[in-house]
């Protein structure tokens, strides 16, 4: 049953006037049967006011001194339902009764909208987010409004509670992460977008936080994060207003004096959490807001509850489908700097956004980039020396590593990107990734002392599984050269013990040299194999020679292979000069040249 | 005794004037403006909503019914001006 809420004046002269116009009805009389249509309209007009309308209003005019009775009860003023009659009868001094129909919520007048905008200053804030039925009813109404332009204009002309309001909701929802709170902030934000200029929930990356939303003073970033997502915004924009909020968040977070929602959120999303999650959907927004945010990834990596969110952002952002190779430099570079400190190790690193285990972030993050990071290539804006440092950010974590390895297809699509396939300046790009890797890996066993052959190995054969798709040869056969590598590592095991420096770099560069002659060679077998089946040379021809791995500690096997592989050149048709002598040559000189042997097998002999 | 062809016009155009006289009745009759005494500066709520809306809708079922009225009243003369053509044409017997 609803309220009913009036002035018992002007209803009394509501009922006099409809008595003397029933009176009057009464002496309308016709017999023409012309007018008989018009006769039976007046009687029912007439009967109408004789039997509905003036039976309720003398009801109430009746009822209006009992209103002392037993069974009176005071309008709550607290109800938001009755938001309306509550203005009324405390603003106006009307009566109230109880009314035999009930409120129909599915309609909301222009009176009523006013009305509920006007309670929000008087409501006892802390109470309603607590009344779960009338929260349910709010979000219905406020859905309401927001559809009609008019009924939002009446709402907020008279709601001047935006601060409290939100700060009330928003802490509930940070506390609860409730639903129907969610739907609050869905509906009041729907009234307030009928505000907003055409073409504003859709600027892209011209979006600011100011021009989304009523200014508020000491507006909490959680409560602006509520707002944002409630308007539903495209991608691009929510990917500019998240990071011009979080960058004001983290602003905040260092000022002791800041309060802030975030530091009584639950087990549900934080500030971050709340709007990262809206970017997954859409790569442009992803490589946009990884653009922004390069600018300072501590935004990315001190924010976020979930950390996982900025992994899949930034992943997305900067896939070589997804940007170009220019931004992708700007971040991946940016990205590994700001690992190359250990975030953990930072003083004021608090559990309110984190890092998480970003080993295997990392080596998702350079697996495409891979080629961009040696030394040969300028595809991005930074010294040789500089990315190979910052290359070894990612590959000193173990489990970056272990992403790397496993992810070949993310390696595989950045090659895709770089190299054209069975192009001899492919051969000598991966080459110099490989060199690029071997030496990382040289200059990290020798920093950590270890002599073993490790994860780094199992990467090189990864890179060289992929490349093998792009090099001249076409795809690998080399499964003879993964078995000497299988042997090495077990001859290499045999010279663990090496607790000296000097030992387990010249073990390293023997590894290294190995590696670089087996991949080189491995090539150089490919192309043959390639050219016997184009005809060029007969299947009878003598193969290219294979590497021996099983020499001594100090031997090194670039220089045997390439003394051997000169001879075979010589045998060519065309000798070594020949077309397809240069051709080979310019392969094996892609992975390790005779002046690399030469340097190498230096290094091995100390 | 049937009418005469004058006779009939005759009263043909009394009920028009009769029709049009009921028309003008409800042009002018008060329930037309007993929504000014309702709305929401006199009462609100379910039942009062009700009733405003029944009340505003008076005035156009009235009205409609008195224009049909009228229209009827010019068909009533436009007959009786028929017959009265006729009879002239025919001349007196």
């Amino acid at each position: 049953m609803g309220l009913l809420a009036y002035d018992p004046e002007r209803v009394a002269n509501l009922k006099h006037r409809l008595i003397g116009a029933f009176e009057e009805l009464r002496t309308i009389r016709s017999t023409d049967p012309a007018a008989t249509l018009a006769m039976r309209s007046v009687a029912t007009i007439r009967n109408e006011i004789d039997q509905v309308w003036l039976p309720l209003i003398t009801r109430i005019l009746e009822n209006t001194a009992l209103t002392g009775a037993w069974w009176y009860s005071p309008v709550d003023s607290g109800d938001l339902r009755n938001a309306l009659v509550s203005v009324m009868v405390d603003g106006y001094g009307w009566s109230v009764q109880r009314d035999p129909l009930n409120d129909d919520s599915s309609v909301v007048t222009p009176a009523e909208a006013r009305a509920l905008g006007a309670m929000f200053s008087r409501s006892d804030l802390n109470s309603l987010v607590t009344d779960h039925e009338q929260v349910r009813w709010l979000s219905q109404q406020l859905t309401i409004i927001g559809r009609d332009p008019t009924l939002s204009a009446n709402f907020l002309v008279n709601f001047d509670a935006w601060q409290a309001f939100t700060y009330a909701f928003g802490r509930e929802y940070a506390q609860s992460s409730r639903p129907d709170i969610a739907a609050v902030f869905d509906g009041l934000m729907s009234v307030w977008a009928q505000e907003l200029p055409p073409g504003a929930l859709n600027s892209g990356k011209s979006s600011t936080v100011d021009a989304l939303l009523p200014t508020i003073d000491d507006i909490d970033p959680y409560v602006q994060a509520l707002m944002l997502r409630s308007l539903h915004l495209d991608a691009l924009s929510t990917a500019t207003v998240t990071h011009e909020l979080l960058t004001r968040w983290l602003a905040m977070k260092n000022d002791p004096s800041a309060r802030m929602l975030d530091h009584q959120v639950g087990a549900g999303p934080n500030t971050a959490d709340l709007l990262l999650p809206l970017l997954l959907d859409d790569p442009t927004a992803c490589a946009w807001f990884t653009r922004l945010a390069a600018r300072d990834p501590a935004i990315l990596f001190e924010t976020l509850n979930d950390p996982e969110l900025a992994y899949q952002v930034v992943l997305i952002g900067t896939d070589p489908g997804n940007t170009t190779t220019a931004a992708a430099g700007h971040a991946v570079l940016a990205i590994l700097d700001y690992f190359r400190i250990d975030p953990y190790t930072r003083p004021g690193l608090d559990t309110d956004g984190h890092p998480g285990e970003y080993g295997p972030f990392l080596g998702g993050l350079v697996a495409p980039w891979l080629l961009q990071f040696t030394m040969t290539n300028e595809d991005w804006s930074s010294t040789a020396g500089e990315k190979a440092a910052l290359l070894r950010v990612a590959l000193h974590n173990d489990q970056a590593m272990s992403r790397l390895i496993a992810d070949a297809e993310r390696i595989r699509a950045g090659f895709s990107e770089s190299l054209s396939t069975y192009d001899i300046d492919a051969a000598a790009q991966v080459g110099g990734l490989l060199n690029l890797l071997l030496q990382l890996s040289v200059n990290e066993r020798v920093d950590d002392e270890i002599a073993s052959t490790d994860e780094r190995f199992n990467l090189m054969w990864t890179v060289v599984g992929v490349a093998s798709s792009f090099l001249p040869g076409g795809p690998l056969v080399g499964i003879a050269a993964g078995l000497a590598m299988t042997m090495l590592s077990s001859k290499l095991d045999e010279y663990l013990d090496q607790p000296d420096p000097t030992g387990v770099r010249r073990t390293a560069e023997r590894a290294m040299d190995v590696a670089l002659a087996l991949a080189g060679a491995d090539a150089v077998s490919r192309l043959h194999q390639q050219w016997v089946a184009d005809r060029r040379i007969a299947a009878t021809h003598s193969p290219p020679p294979i590497v021996n791995v099983g020499g001594a500690v100090d031997w090194c096997p670039s220089a045997e292979y390439h003394a051997e592989f000169a001879e075979w050149r010589n045998d060519l048709p065309g000798g070594r000069d020949g077309t397809l002598g240069r051709q080979a040559s310019d392969l094996l000189d892609a992975f390790v040249g005779t002046s690399g042997a030469q340097s190498n097998c230096a290094e091995v002999a100390g | 005794m049937t009418p005469t062809g004058s006779a009939s016009a005759q009263h043909l155009r009394f009920r028009a004037t009769q029709l049009r006289a009921l028309a003008r009745r409800l042009h002018n009759l008060q329930v037309l403006d007993c929504c000014r005494a309702a709305g929401s500066d006199t009462w609100i709520g379910p039942s009062p909503q009700r009733c405003d809306d029944a009340l505003r809708g008076f005035p156009g079922t009235l009205r409609a019914q008195a224009d049909s009225l009228a229209i009827e009243a010019r068909r009533l003369d436009r007959l009786a001006d028929e017959i009265d053509a006729r009879a002239r044409l025919t001349g007196p017997r």
